[in-house]
């Protein structure tokens, strides 16, 4: 990072709440996003990784502005985007693209896939031939057949939907991709090829990717900088070297001992976890003092700060603060 | 097919004969799923994985009778211990019950209009007659024996208040909810994170052992395949290109594919960043009519025959393992 750029992201204490349902349960707000701050360059990728309901899509929701901040800030380009009028955002929006998790919500089912990207399109203004061919490239660089362009999204497979919102997302020549799980629908070497092709755009254009995943190798190749998140909080940040392969925060080491291994012979069973902690009822304190090995006293009470390590990578953790030589590799493990 | 009386042998729950799919086009019919057929044991767990778009969710469409229109089984039959279930009219019998299916979109298999309390009970009230509040209670521990961390509240929740991850585990406890004999999972842990996924497969193992579910798993996470499965099925272009105890095929592949698609898995601790190894060429167009193997433009091994003669998938020499090949792999002691 180049120290006096702007960069294109910068989200500063953000928190997303959403309002308890109303019941004949307490209704307590859930806290999705709590308290989150981060930066992406222009021609960064931002890794996301963590616990399912952790908050990842919700964070990526509000930097398109459909879910919004309860407070905090978000700033694209060094424009403040929480606070102006939608109308302001629009020309700020357009240059920021995402593929959704669900891909029905990036395809209008009552689209075909020319209509769908054609849509994307037409920010660029070209011409009738124009568009036409330039969709039968996109659909030839994320390797589909432009045969399938007269078709509705159910009729493909999950992987070739998944491919077209992609196509659809780069259509329009953003600054910057939300990719909200948009590979896990396809194979190992389906995937390969797309991640491939996403780095030669950015290496090209300079675009920039906020890129959620659950699958770390992914996030580790196409990712220079990777945070992991546990119940609506980054735990921790770094180089994706640093945090994937130095783990330092319990859950993060925990995250990856579970990573199944294609050589895992029968037999090594992968391991059994405890309860991931409600939203709307966290524990006091770090939220994963409950299920932690190395829990000290105060993490029941004091929220643990995300602060500078050793190598590099910022760490919300009581323990690893408190003894920042102990030895790291020990730990990753879930209390049941 | 009969039993043989002097083996023990563990009997099959589902049979698939020479099925495939189509969709009908102008002049015709777009065959996707060229015969397909291949059976599952009792209590048996077999993946299937494949390229994107080989056919994988509609074979197991057509397992559950269930091809989205206009598309049809064009052929082949599917037998449910020993029923022939293609053209029974009783379908609402065995479907969710005897087989369900964990969709690979969670919410094309959940109404977004109706409360998850309400979507899990419904399987309990109508296929094993419990009661409002029985089936109740029995909702709320589904939902917690697969992760969800306060079922009480997801009871009165609409699926769009609830994370991808939560979705897929909604699903998940509904298609486990009637103890089905076979299982078919269309990328149940696509949306969870790692350890969430190791719980939910140690949950459907464990099913799976206690009431002798059959699971059939599809899925492009090989390390998730090779830790669940013992049997795997290679899916490209439409048809089966080889099967396989897992060991055999993850470590001795026959098939030309099957180590490309191997060769092409990440991995997480490799520190030198390169280019990912990927298959070179473009893959397949389904429907299209091909002469010879259809990975033959692909391959590195394609001879003249490739091109001319489609394989048919065989027992190698290797017991067990069975590949579409003309020129299958030798096994090389690494
Ligand atoms: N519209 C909503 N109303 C109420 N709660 C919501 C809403 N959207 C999300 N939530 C809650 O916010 C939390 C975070 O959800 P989010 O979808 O951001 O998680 P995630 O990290 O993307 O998870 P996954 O990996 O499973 O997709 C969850 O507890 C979810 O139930
Ligand atoms: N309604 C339809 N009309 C025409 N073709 C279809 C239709 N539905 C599916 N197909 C085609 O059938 C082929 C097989 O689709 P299927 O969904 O079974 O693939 P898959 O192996 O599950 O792929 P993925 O891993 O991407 O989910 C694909 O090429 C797809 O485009
Ligand atoms: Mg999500
Ligand atoms: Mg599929």
């Amino acid at each position: 990072m180049t120290m006096n750029q702007i960069p294109l992201v910068e989200v500063t204490d953000l928190k997303v709440y959403f309002k308890g349902s109303a019941g004949i349960l307490k209704s307590r707000d859930i806290k999705a996003v709590d308290g989150v701050s981060f930066t992406i360059s222009k021609g960064e990728t931002l890794g996301i990784a963590g616990e399912s309901g952790s908050g990842k899509s919700t964070l990526a929701r509000s930097l398109i502005g459909i879910n919004k901040p309860t407070s905090g800030s978000i700033a694209i380009n060094g424009t403040q985007i929480s606070s102006f009028k939608n109308s302001a955002l629009r020309p700020i929006r357009k240059k920021l693209q995402m593929v959704f998790q669900d891909p029905y919500d990036s395809l209008d089912p009552r689209f075909t896939i020319f209509e769908s990207i054609s849509e994307g399109l037409q920010i660029r203004n070209l011409a009738k031939s124009e568009i036409k061919d330039e969709i039968a490239n996109l659909l030839q660089t994320v390797k589909l057949p432009v045969s399938l362009a007269s078709r509705y999204p159910k009729e493909l497979s999950g992987g070739q939907r998944q491919r077209v919102a992609i196509a659809r997302a780069l259509a329009t020549k953003p600054d910057l991709i939300i990719c909200d799980e948009a590979v896990a629908a396809l194979d190992v070497s389906v995937r390969a090829q797309i991640l491939n092709l996403l780095q030669d755009i950015q290496q090209e254009s300079g675009i920039s990717y906020l890129f959620i995943s659950h699958d770390l190798s992914t996030l580790r190749y196409i990712s220079k900088n990777v945070a992991i998140m546990y119940a609506g909080k980054i735990v921790e940040i770094g180089s994706s070297d640093n945090v994937l392969t130095h783990p330092q925060h319990p859950y993060t080491k925990a995250l990856i001992s579970a990573v199944p291994n294609i050589s895992g012979k029968r037999g090594t069973k992968i391991k059994s976890v405890g309860e991931p902690p409600d939203p709307a009822n966290l524990p006091g304190g770090c939220a994963f003092n409950v299920r932690c090995h190395d829990v000290l006293p105060q993490c029941s009470i004091e929220t643990p700060k995300l602060l500078l390590n050793l190598n590099d990578s910022k760490v919300a953790c009581h323990a690893t603060a408190n003894n920042r030589n102990s030895d790291s590799s020990k730990g990753g493990e879930l209390h049941v | 097919m009969k039993l043989d009386s002097t083996v023990n042998r563990i009997p099959t729950v589902v049979r698939v004969n020479s099925v495939s799919v189509g969709f009908p086009n102008r002049d015709g019919m777009d065959e996707v799923v060229h015969s397909i057929s291949f059976s599952i044991d009792v209590a048996e767990r077999v993946g299937l994985v494949g390229e994107s778009g080989s056919g994988k969710s509609l074979t197991s469409r057509a397992i559950m009778q269930l091809v989205p229109k206009p598309g049809q089984i064009t052929s082949g039959t599917v037998l449910l211990e020993e029923r022939n279930i293609s053209d029974s009219e009783s379908k609402i019998d065995w479907r969710g019950s005897e087989i369900a299916i964990i969709s690979q979109d969670p919410l094309t298999s959940l109404n977004p209009l109706v409360k998850i309390g309400v979507q899990i009970s419904e399987m309990l009230i109508h296929h094993k007659g419990m009661q409002k509040s029985e089936a109740r209670i029995e909702s709320i521990n589904l939902l917690k024996s697969v992760g969800l961390p306060n079922p009480k509240r997801t009871m009165n929740q609409y699926p769009n208040s609830l994370s991808g991850g939560m979705r897929q585990r909604v699903a998940i406890a509904i298609a486990i909810s009637c103890k089905p004999k076979l299982l078919i999972a269309d990328e149940p842990t696509t949306a969870l994170d790692v350890t969430i996924q190791s719980q939910v497969l140690d949950l459907i193992e464990s099913i799976s052992t206690e009431n002798q579910t059959a699971v059939l798993l599809i899925s492009h996470d090989l390390a998730v395949v090779a830790n669940f499965c013992s049997r795997i099925i290679v899916m490209y272009d439409g048809r089966i290109v080889e099967t396989g105890p897992v060991n055999e095929i993850l470590n001795f592949p026959k098939h030309p594919y099957t180590q490309a698609l191997i060769a092409s898995v990440p991995d997480l601790f490799d520190t030198s960043r390169e280019r990912l190894q990927t298959i070179p060429g473009s893959p397949p167009i389904a429907g299209r009519i091909n002469l010879g193997c259809s990975f033959a433009p692909r391959c590195t091994h394609a001879s003249d025959i490739c091109l001319t003669h489609i394989p048919k998938l065989e027992v190698s020499s290797d017991a067990d393992q069975e590949v579409a090949c003309h020129n299958p792999l030798k096994r090389v002691s690494s």
